[in-house]
């Protein structure tokens, strides 16, 4: 398709100014963030709208044109670089759709700038909590695309953790949504899988982000050292002592003194060997105590000093010094590279002496300055590019860096991306197993392969390639080289993974559907499964688990309360706790997406899951993500196996991140008033309330009983934390009501209150409507005497747990929450009697995307067929 | 042309064997435009990390939305031009650095510090360019004193008319120009006073400048006064010509050296120790004559004695207090002129000026670090898009409910009192120095700032 064709067919769209077709036009473009690379796009467009993107998307798709979508062109892996395709810009899209502050949340199009989000609700309080260092240039779009985090994300999550929902167009020209932005998503988590898909899905039209609340209290500490390992030391030290700071990074010399000869400068020591630049916020009763905290461990690790920011604009200058370290490095010398790679924390120490031996042996300077919380690092190379040997040299050194980091256990792009830099490392940490599956995720959105062609995944990985070679036929015979593959624990397979596999294969080789099957303890939730053949998950050993990464390897077999007594002996918990039996496994809590009264702090199993293995139901293995908190390389395989009930695979392992536990945890009951409108009105206020809870639940009459705790409603908190933290948290609970203190016990009771054969039902919506929705479902007339009831508050959802020969109640609780909730809601139905699945619960895999990711993973549907109300193939 | 069906291109080769790096870094090629100014600010080209930073901070990336027209674009079209991709008039290249404002606001956003004022004058002189008929009368008549006196004579002539105020509302060019020039009469009315101080501070000589000179004669003035008032002895420099910013600017360095040297002439002349500058553009210039001048033998150390002692008149008066005078009870915001703010770096002391005036009110305007687009004759010379940038700036200002903003240059006085006028607005433009003067008079016989 020549330029001369197309441009015409965009300018009618767009507008002829909008449309660049001439060379030197397009040479601003050949370049993003990472400037080593050029690349030619054959023509770029500019659309100002949402309507004007899906035009020139179905005129693309029309015409099977290529394309690349760019934001700001911050990216640093190349991957916003178009090479003869059609480079399709954003970032004209600037328009603050809507900010819904009741709700903490905002719609906006792709091409708003990170920090501009931040400044448009700052006088409500809030803001948008992922804040990359390239945050006063880069674009929303970009950050869902890359999935991207920044030094607050140690505390915060990355973008998944903070994207409700989004408006996507497909390659094809097909608009759809993603996430749920009023309520719980149901089906698939197809937000979560194109969240870090970096532009291969398809272009983000808009997206609804959570704002979260700015913090009452800061304290941002300046550590100085005088010795890099000292600094080192200091972060494994803070990490494994449980404080879960805000930020935790590292600079080391060399960076410190190119920012103090910037304009950002910021007072950091020149002559340090490395500063920490640390931050701890919450409430501000808690924060002084973790400061303290956080500067003993640092002197104990011989820092020099240690000084806190002593206001808000001191606070801003050292902020400001950080997160524009890496462009004052071009002062250093005329070129750069940047690295971005991840290894455990407690490896942090011997990664940067063994990084510093490979600079010295290639003689080269490496500058760190990184995300130290998380592990992970940027080790960047200033150097010169026209010296032919010193370029020589930082190769080498760069490619050495990358194998010691994946040696360590750690990964290849912890926030960047794969891009087209990444695309060669991609087989050091993905089989080509890996590889093919995520081909196959990526054929979902996108089966002509037009949407930034070339990047994430090497395509010599997509074996399925001849069934599109109609398409490209030329993409195979480009194969990059294949790199050998170093034996990293994981290349190694257990005898489990490889005898599902077996069992998986025979079941499709003699068409007979399996029933997977943890430890059997819920096999009566969700619809029934149309397989007489059950494939046990059994293996339930604990792979690898170092407390000071506070992360945990583990065999889908194991059960939650063996997890948990191991976490415990550290002084570590998990943060999943499923309603159900402790028996219930690791797999069936992923698959299944359950969650506790604990996601109230901690979000669902979605949020705590690093990685995992899985036996697709074509009889791949494969893995997604990896064991190291902080991972964005290949495409998201663990966010698509959560959830999925096992329809797309069998999840075999994972890697769940883990939590310290407090210094002091305490349970208290806040009793609630007996009348739904002052009920309504405590709820209400107990949102306002700055706390800062593990858990929030509030439980109905009935529920109180059975786990003994009165007879009244109640709000049950857990409050977890320093000692100030916790008192202060009581003092605020208890300006709403009396308040008793509990014991801790009744959390395992509460997981465990539902009779056999209950009909168990979720209702979620808008956590602003949820108030006046509880108190008018906890008013005595209304079901609590029939109904087992019980809400987390954050999280807006409601669980109804009815008893066996309660249907009619059901039937009325349906009807009077449609007759009382004007606003969105969504309902999801954990058990229901057989009969009645058709009538009352439309299947989660009604749209086509759902179903096409079905018939890529599970092509036969030998995998627990029906029980997501799909037909049985 | 490319392969569509396949769009894969290049990829990089295997990683540990051959990262990836090896075939894709750019190893430069000698300059393809030898001995020209850009050749010798390459390595100001080198220093830009791609990092995108100063996009933001670009009022015309910011209005026009396409990155060519953005710092980061525009120094990737220079080394294109410096590697050969492209050619030094190729049409592209000359429409995107044409329409650069010059302001400079993509230097302080700058990490790398990346001297983009300079590399950009480097183009404006490497590159060929037709000046539109506007420009090139401009820098003509500004460059010839014998020219600018009568033609600034004749404007003040005319706005004496009050024509101006009338052909103020038309549309174009020429309505514009004719409201900038109305903007131009002294909003301040004051009682004449007798500026009594110590001069303890040493001497100061003042650059009259053309424009601050010609229509901002009451300004200029005051800058005397206040100057005074603050115990500064006020010296004359006969002989003094235009600073020369506008012709640097529009790649004419040496039109910009030739008045470089006169005025080093002429201030090294008048002996003072210091030298007063009121017009932003113009103080910017003079402290880059030491780069101007760096080549010239017989000039460089003096030039770069001279740029060390230029100061812009606030910078003076923050440092001397400023001495307070009578109440002022006005509503005042402030915006910064680029050359003050992002090319001297001088943030705090206008502000300090203002704040020193009893009774007034400063109300902070939003955005008052971007450029209003008057960019020296840009406003002139590509109205639409000087507009464009204008825009935001006024709906700023009118949020503020302020009666007067103060600027301290020239072009911007103008720009915002012109864009004030075309849409109505009541607020009018204001110099710092007007203000503060207007408070001695007020006040008669200033208090002392007792230390
Ligand atoms: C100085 C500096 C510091 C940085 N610090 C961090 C950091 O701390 N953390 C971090 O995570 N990253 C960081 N980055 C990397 C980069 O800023 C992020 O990856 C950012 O998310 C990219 O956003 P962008 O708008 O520039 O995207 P681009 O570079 O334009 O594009 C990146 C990718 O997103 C895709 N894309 C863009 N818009 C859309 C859309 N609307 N729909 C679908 N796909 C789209 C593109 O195709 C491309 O694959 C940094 C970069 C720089 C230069
Ligand atoms: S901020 Fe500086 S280094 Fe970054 S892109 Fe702009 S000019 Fe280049
Ligand atoms: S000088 Fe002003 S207009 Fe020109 S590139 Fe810099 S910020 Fe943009």
């Amino acid at each position: 398709m020549p330029a001369k064709v197309l441009a015409p067919r965009l300018a009618a769209i767009v507008g002829e100014r909008r449309v660049l077709a001439r060379q030197s036009e397009l040479f601003t473009y050949t370049a993003d963030g990472l400037p080593g690379y050029r690349k030619h796009p054959a023509i770029a467009v500019f659309p100002g709208t949402r309507d004007e993107v899906v035009r020139v998307v179905r005129t693309l798709a029309e015409l099977r044109v290529p394309f690349v979508a760019r934001g700001a062109g911050t990216g640093l892996s190349g991957g916003a670089l178009a090479d003869g395709a059609v480079l399709l810009g954003l970032q004209r899209l600037t328009r603050i759709v809507d900010v819904d502050v009741e709700n903490a949340r905002a719609v906006v199009e792709p091409g708003v700038v990170n920090s501009v989000i931040t400044r448009a609700v700052a006088g409500h309080g809030l803001h948008f909590a992922p804040d990359p260092s390239s945050q006063a240039a880069c674009t929303i779009g970009g950050n869902v695309a890359e999935n991207a985090g920044g030094p607050h994300c140690l505390k915060y999550g990355v973008t998944l953790n903070h994207v409700l929902a989004l408006t996507v167009v497909l390659p094809d020209g097909e608009i759809v949504k993603l996430g749920n932005p009023a309520g719980e998503s149901t089906g698939y988590d197809l937000l979560g899988a194109f969240i870090g898909s970096e532009g291969c899905f398809g272009v983000v039209l808009d997206a609804t982000v959570k704002l979260t609340r700015d913090p009452q209290g800061i304290r941002t500490l300046l550590a100085d050292f005088m010795d890099v390992d000292d600094a080192a030391r200091a972060v494994s030290g803070i990490i494994a002592a449980g404080v879960v700071p805000a930020a935790l990074e590292m600079m080391d010399n060399p960076t410190i003194r190119a920012v103090e000869a910037s304009v950002y400068a910021a007072g950091y020591p020149t002559d340090a060997a490395a500063v920490l630049l640390i931050e701890v916020d919450g409430l501000a009763a808690g924060v002084d105590a973790d400061a303290r905290r956080v500067e003993q461990i640092c002197r104990d690790a011989r820092a020099r000093g240690v000084r806190v920011a002593s206001d808000a604009d001191e606070r801003a200058r050292l902020w400001q010094g950080r997160k524009k370290a890496f462009g004052a490095m071009g002062r250093v010398a005329p070129h750069l590279v940047v690295q971005d790679a991840v290894v455990p924390r407690t490896k942090l120490p011997e990664t940067l002496a063994a990084i510093r031996a490979i600079g010295e042996k290639h003689g080269v300077m490496v500058c760190n300055v990184f995300h130290a919380g998380d592990g992970n690092l940027h080790p960047n190379i200033p150097y010169d590019a026209t010296d032919p040997d010193e370029a020589r040299r930082v190769e080498a050194a760069m490619s050495e860096v990358m194998r010691v980091c994946i040696e360590a256990g750690g990964t290849i792009t912890g926030e960047h991306g794969v891009g087209l830099d990444k695309l060669g490392y991609m087989p050091l940490v993905f089989s080509e197993d890996s590889l093919a599956t995520m081909c196959r995720l990526r054929d979902v959105f996108d089966p002509e392969r037009r949407a930034n062609p070339g990047k994430v995944v090497p395509v010599h990985s997509c074996r399925e390639w001849g069934r599109h070679a109609a398409v490209a036929p030329r993409l195979a015979d480009r194969s990059p080289a294949v790199v050998p593959v170093p034996e990293a624990p994981w290349s190694r397979l257990r005898e489990e993974t490889l005898r599902i596999r077996e069992e998986i294969r025979a079941a499709i080789e003699s068409r007979t559907p399996l029933r997977i099957v943890g430890a059997g303890t819920w096999l009566d939730a969700m619809r029934p499964v149309d397989a007489e053949r059950r494939l046990e998950v059994r293996d339930g050993d604990i792979v690898d688990y170092v407390p000071g990464d506070l992360t945990m390897t583990a065999r889908a077999g194991a059960s939650l309360a063996a997890l948990a007594a191991a976490a415990r002996e550290n002084g570590q918990c998990i943060a999943l706790d499923p309603f159900g039996s402790e028996r219930g496994t690791l797999g069936a809590t992923l698959a299944t997406a359950s969650a506790g009264p604990l996601a109230h702090a901690f979000g669902t199993p979605r949020d705590n899951v690093l990685g995992v293995e899985l036996v697709t139901g074509e009889g791949t293995i494969a893995r997604g993500g990896g064991r190291v908190v902080k991972n964005v390389a290949g495409f998201d395989l663990t966010r698509l196996a959560i959830g999925s009930w096992g329809t797309l695979g069998v999840i075999t392992e994972a890697t769940l991140r883990l939590r310290a536990l407090p210094e002091r945890d305490a349970t208290v009951a806040l009793a609630l008033p007996a009348q739904p409108r002052q009920t309504a009105d405590v709820l209400a206020r107990l949102r306002a309330l700055p706390l800062a809870a593990w858990t929030l639940e509030v439980i109905d009459a009935a529920v109180a009983r059975a786990v003994g705790v009165g007879d009244r409603p109640l709000v049950l908190a857990r409050l977890a934390g320093n000692e100030p933290l916790v008192a202060a948290q009581e003092r605020e609970l208890a300006s709403l009501g009396d308040l008793l203190t509990i014991d801790g016990a009744v959390w395992d009771r509460l997981r465990t209150i539902e009779p056999p054969g209950a009909t168990v039902v979720r209702v979620s919506t808008l956590p602003v409507a949820l108030p006046a929705l509880l108190a008018d479902a906890l008013a005595p007339e209304a079901l609590a005497s029939r109904t087992l009831l019980h809400a987390t508050l954050s999280r807006g959802v409601i669980r109804c747990i009815l008893p066996p020969d309660a249907l009619g109640v059901l039937t009325a609780l349906v009807a009077r929450t449609r007759e009382h909730f004007a606003s969105p809601r969504t309902w999801v139905w954990e058990k229901l009697p057989p009969e009645e699945w058709s009538a009352l619960a439309p299947p989660p895999l009604g749209d086509r995307l759902a179903r096409r990711v079905r018939d890529a993973f599970d092509p036969q549907r030998v995998l627990n067929p029906g029980i997501l109300g799909e037909v049985v193939a | 042309m490319k392969d569509w069906s396949t769009g894969t291109g290049r990829m990089p080769r295997a990683a540990v064997s051959e990262p990836p790096l090896a075939d894709t870094h750019s190893a430069r090629t000698a300059c393809a435009v030898p001995g020209t100014p850009l050749d010798l600010a390459k390595a100001g080209i080198d220093a830009c990390v791609h990092c995108g930073f100063c996009l933001q901070a670009c009022p015309t990336y910011l209005s026009l939305q396409d990155e060519n027209d953005s710092p980061r674009g525009r120094i990737l079209l220079m080394r294109a031009v410096v590697e050969g991709s492209l050619a030094p008039d190729d049409p592209s290249v000359r429409e995107h650095i044409d329409r650069c404002l010059g302001c400079r606001g993509c230097e302080t956003a700058c990490p790398s510090g990346v001297p983009y004022g300079h590399l950009l004058e480097a183009t404006r002189a490497t590159i060929a360019r037709d000046q539109p008929f506007v420009a090139r009368l401009v820098l003509w008549v500004f460059g010839h004193e014998w020219a600018l006196r009568p033609a600034l004579a004749a404007a003040r002539m005319l706005r004496a008319t009050r024509i101006p105020a009338v052909l103020g509302r038309l549309p174009g060019k020429l309505g514009l120009a004719m409201s900038m020039l109305d903007s131009t009469r002294s909003e301040v009315k004051r009682a004449p006073y007798e500026p009594r101080g110590s001069a303890a501070r040493g001497s100061a000589a003042i650059l009259r400048g053309c424009v601050m000179e010609g229509l901002f004669t009451e300004t200029n003035r005051a800058t005397e006064r206040v100057l005074a008032v603050n115990d500064w002895s006020v010296v004359d420099a006969p002989g003094q010509r235009c600073c020369g910013a506008l012709h640097a600017h529009a790649g004419d360095l040496e039109s910009a050296r030739a008045l470089a040297r006169a005025n080093d002439d002429a201030f090294e002349r008048s002996g003072a120790e210091t030298i007063a500058v009121n017009a932003a553009g113009c103080g910017a210039m003079m402290k880059e004559y030491a780069q101007l001048l760096a080549d010239d033998p017989a000039y460089a150390a003096r030039a770069a004695a001279l740029s060390a002692r230029v100061r812009d008149v606030t910078e003076l008066l923050a440092v001397a207090g400023p001495a307070t005078g009578g109440a002022l009870p006005l509503t005042v915001t402030y915006d910064a002129p680029c050359h003050l703010q992002h090319a001297q770096r001088v943030v705090a002391p206008p502000l300090a000026v203002l704040r020193s005036i009893p009774a007034l009110t400063l109300v902070p305007l939003v955005e008052s670090d971007q450029c209003c687009g008057a960019a020296g004759i840009y406003n002139l010379v590509k109205p639409e898009i000087s507009e464009a940038v204008l825009e935001p700036k006024l709906a700023h200002i009118a949020r503020t409910g302020a009666a007067l903003v103060a600027t301290g240059n020239p072009g911007c006085l103008m720009q915002i009192g012109a864009g004030l006028a075309r849409s109505r607005s009541a607020a009018r433009t204001v110099h710092p120095v007007d203000l503060l003067d207007a408070s001695y008079a007020a006040g008669q016989s200033p208090a002392r700032k007792r230390e």
